[in-house]
């Protein structure tokens, strides 16, 4: 509150005045804009499918190692204990840069997470999940399902019917969410125990 | 057109709220409604885009198909929504950002945010607004930590000396400029900012970082993060600095600042629904200082070197439940105690806060958010000849209700918010807070808003019981400025404009502008009759009033580029203009309102990871002179250096304040405190995770 400090009021409230009605000129300008805006919106609004982003793989890898926590595999599934956790994926589908960048930092069940990509229905190995992508054809999915028959792997698919084929678990998508549904009898022949938490989000299928 | 009553600015806001209701009715004529997907809530994280620690029942109310400006915030009106969906000025700092700015404490990283005027008093000192009015006593923003309300009813701004957190453990600082008072309450009047700390599910593990320089002389944390059966995680951390002295400009000034401060938080998740937190932190710092203390003898006046003690805690639970995505509602409670300790001053406060929201959609098309909030913040003040509040004692109450219910004009197209907060402060009278936003989103990568709303700022113990002695014309003489017992709430209607969008995936730019219009700001009344105290001193009596005006206009711009995958570009600028005027001639608060805030701001970064695990950051700031204070406009730049040597350890080495081996960026206008210039820093860091 020094004296030094003291300034003379420099703008007079017709100064004021005149900035308030500059101000509510724009505003007004503005409003005027956005009431045309709708109309020109219509047109935009059948373009704007491109101004979407598409999360449906980054979604999947995630609900892939989540599963890890939410399924039992037989003890005789892991011979060492320092084995990793192996999470196979069959055909094309993105997955594998958001599964390896998990596997960089988290565990499942204190085991580290392994990746990998099986080129051909033949190089399929022992895995705990195998991802089962929907460009592979029926006649190697029925090939896939028959050589793992009553192993502990967790058979997880994406097109429409893979659960009620012998799959254990398949994503679907319903109002722009991810969904899955669950064959527990499929599961069991696999000799996996699905908990009842996960069991209570999905669809149980027969 | 007149100007200048209360009444005719009351008309303007229900002018505008009759042009914005007439704008959706015409919206929703216009356009078809859309059978697109509804899009909602999304997280950024890692993971291609998304949080990498989301559990099945986060993942499954995920959309699979998002607009591009997806960044969660909750600060606009209390519920999860994203920077793209908001009707309102808002500003993410995300960890990454923080990180890379370089930033030792929450004032440093409020730096980056547009619209914030961030200037530092000494060491431990700064004066930080949004949309101006600052000072190191600044007090039209509200500010909290983890949803505990920090500012302090003493005068109505934040001790920025005893805010701080685990900066790595920061989830995101949402800044909101443009009034926020429905949502939170009075004080929200220029801003709000909101500072969120993760989950304990995302800090798991150990975290230490340790490091040290000519300024940021030493400074470590240690924090560990653990599970206690399925459902139940926490953290505990430690953290302590010391802050080298500061430089006037001819002297050292010993303004050292040193602090300690421990800290947990508990999240139990008993069920998929309910989410129960407990948290709480204890501090305690040394700020060293020096300032001009009015004393009754001669020579009147005497420079104190003071060793400021400011400690204290706090604790909160919060109990939230998420029934669905329309239904859910929160408890929260905190108790906060702040102790600090001068020569000339001392204050103890305790602070309890119960609040209560509650969110539904009682009809199709509207999302109802309700709620109630309850406040009880006393203080017990020593004061003395120069500085005193009366009563030395005090309990300030708060008590508000509020309820705000967005309609959905046309879904994906156009939204409609309507909100008012009442509230009941122990100083003021009852008051009316409403807001009213539009938001339009033209396109999926557009969205264009505009408000109209009402605030208060509520009156502090300075405005109503301060009595403050400088020296007079005469030797013997002083001017004693008294604080008004029947202060009135200063109001303000504000008109925001805002359009963002995000073109293509590689840039997206922000901007705003808002007019605000004051009424019955803090300000000189005129000077009473001398009068003389024992031992004949001569008192010349000046009291506070509410006798000023002002308008204020300015626009806020963001621009984000990423020209190459490794590079990124963020600018912003500020602009600000401000008139206020009064019906007497006050020589302290109208020139001081005029002259404290930059009209022009500046700030540019540039992030490059110019090798794998190398990255380099390049800060440069402008900020423009400041009238009231003498202070010229200066440019600064900030260096950052980093090498994540392996997965778990990064080494970092930051300049700051590069171009000027010393800068002023404010005074104290208030209690004569010694300003010091802000320093050329240099330090190193090690940081390791596990």
């Amino acid at each position: 509150m020094n004296d030094h400090r003291i300034n003379t009021c420099r703008q007079t409230p017709a100064a004021a005045r005149r900035l308030v009605l500059r101000a509510l000129a724009g505003l007004g300008c503005a409003i005027l804009i956005l009431l045309a805006a709708p109309c020109a919106a219509q047109s935009q609004l059948a373009s704007s499918e491109g101004g979407m982003i598409s999360r449906e793989y980054p979604l999947k890898a995630l609900f892939l190692y989540n599963f890890g926590g939410y399924v039992e595999w037989p003890a005789e599934s892991f011979v060492t204990a320092d084995q990793p956790f192996v999470i196979g994926i069959l055909g094309n589908a993105p997955l594998d840069d958001t599964l390896r960048e998990l596997a960089q930092t988290k565990k499942v069940a204190g085991r580290r997470i392994v990746v990998e990509q099986f080129p051909s229905v033949d190089s399929v190995r022992a895995c705990q999940i195998l991802f089962i992508a929907r460009d592979v054809s029926p006649q190697h999915e029925r090939q896939v399902l028959a050589n793992l028959q009553s192993q502990p792997v967790l058979l997880v698919g994406e097109s429409p019917g893979f659960a009620s084929r012998g799959g254990c678990v398949n994503f679907y998508i319903e109002a722009n969410k991810i969904r899955f549904e669950i064959n527990i009898e499929a599961a069991r022949q696999q000799h996996l125990r699905i908990s009842s938490k996960l069991l209570a989000l999905a669809r149980i299928v027969q | 057109m007149q100007i200048g009553r209360c009444g005719t600015a009351a008309r303007h806001f229900w002018l505008a709220l009759a042009v914005l209701s007439a704008g959706w009715v015409h919206a929703q004529d216009a356009v078809v409604k859309e059978s697109a997907p509804a899009t909602s809530q999304t997280q950024t994280g890692t993971a291609g885009g998304l949080n990498p620690d989301m559990k099945l029942d986060e993942l499954v109310k995920q959309d699979v198909l998002v607009p591009a400006m997806n960044q969660v915030v909750n600060t606009v009106d209390r519920t999860e929504s994203t920077v793209g969906r908001s009707a309102a000025a808002v500003f993410v700092i995300t960890p990454e950002m923080i990180k890379r700015s370089g930033a030792r404490n929450i004032p440093e990283a409020l730096r980056m945010a547009p619209g914030i005027e961030v200037a530092k008093i000494t060491s431990s000192t700064w004066a930080i607004t949004a949309r101006g009015f600052n000072g190191r006593f600044a007090n039209k923003l509200l500010v909290q930590i983890d949803r505990r309300v920090v500012y302090t009813p003493t005068f109505g701004g934040v001790y920025w000396d005893i805010q701080d957190v685990v900066l790595p453990d920061v989830e995101r600082i949402e800044v909101i400029r443009g009034p926020g008072t429905t949502a939170w309450g009075s004080n929200a009047m220029n801003g709000v900012i909101n500072i969120i700390t993760k989950k304990t599910t995302d800090t798991q593990g150990a975290l230490v970082q340790s490091g040290g320089g000519n300024y940021e002389q030493d400074f470590n944390t240690v924090r560990y993060g653990g599970r206690a059966g399925e459902d139940l995680t926490w953290r505990a951390w430690g953290q302590q600095f010391d802050r080298n002295v500061g430089w006037s400009g001819s002297e050292f000034i010993p303004d050292g600042w040193r602090q300690q401060r421990f800290g947990f938080r508990a999240d139990w998740t008993p069920t998929k629904e309910d989410t129960i937190t407990l948290q709480g932190d204890i501090y305690n710092g040394h700020d060293g200082e020096r300032y001009d203390n009015t004393i009754p003898t001669p020579p009147f006046s005497e420079e104190v070197t003071d060793q400021q003690h400011a400690f204290g805690g706090d604790i909160l639970f919060r109990w939230s439940r998420e029934v669905d995505e329309q239904t859910g509602w929160q408890f929260q409670s905190f108790f906060d105690k702040t102790r600090r300790n001068l020569v000339a001053w001392a204050e103890t406060r305790n602070t309890y806060d119960l609040d209560f929201q509650y969110r539904f959609s009682p009809a199709e098309f509207h999302q109802f958010i309700t709620g109630a909030n309850y406040r009880r913040s006393q203080d017990f003040e020593r004061g003395g000849f120069s500085f005193e509040l009366i009563p030395p004692a005090y309990a300030t109450q708060w008590a508000s209700v509020f309820a705000q219910d967005e309609m959905t004009l046309v879904e994906d197209f156009s939204y409609f918010t309507l909100g008012c907060r009442l509230e009941y402060n122990s100083f003021g009278k009852f008051q009316v807070e409403p807001t009213a936003r539009l938001l339009f989103l033209p396109s999926k990568r557009e969205s264009v808003w505009l408000a109209v709303s009402r605030a208060i700022r509520n009156p502090t113990r300075f405005d109503t019981g301060i009595q403050l002695r400088t020296s007079g014309p005469a030797p013997g003489s002083f001017f004693q400025f008294n604080g008004d017992p029947n202060f009135q709430p200063e109001n303000l209607i504000a008109y925001e404009i805002g359009y963002r969008a995000q073109p293509v995936d590689s840039f997206s730019w922000d901007v705003c502008g808002f007019i605000n219009d004051y009424h019955k700001l803090g300000g000189l009344g005129p000077a009473g009759t001398p009068y003389l105290i024992p031992p004949g001193l001569v008192i010349i009596p000046v009291p506070l009033a509410n006798n000023v005006r002002a308008l204020s206009y300015g626009a806020e711009l963001t621009a984000t580029w990423k020209p190459r995958e490794h590079w990124e570009l963020f600018g912003s600028y500020t602009l600000f203009q401000i008139n206020a005027t009064g019906s007497e001639p006050d020589p302290f608060f109208i020139p001081q309102y005029n002259g404290t805030t930059p009209n022009n701001q500046f700030y540019l970064r540039s992030s490059w990871d110019f090798a794998d695990n190398w990255q380099f950051d390049l800060i440069g700031r402008y900020v423009d002179n400041l009238a009231f204070v003498d202070v010229p406009h200066y440019t600064e730049m900030d260096l950052r250096l980093a090498w994540q040597a392996s997965k778990n350890l990064q080494v970092s080495l930051v300049g700051q304040n590069l171009l000027q081996g010393h800068h002023l960026e404010f005074k104290d206008f208030e209690l004569g405190l010694q300003e010091t210039q802000v320093r050329r820093g240099v330090y190193g860091m090690i940081s390791w995770t596990y």
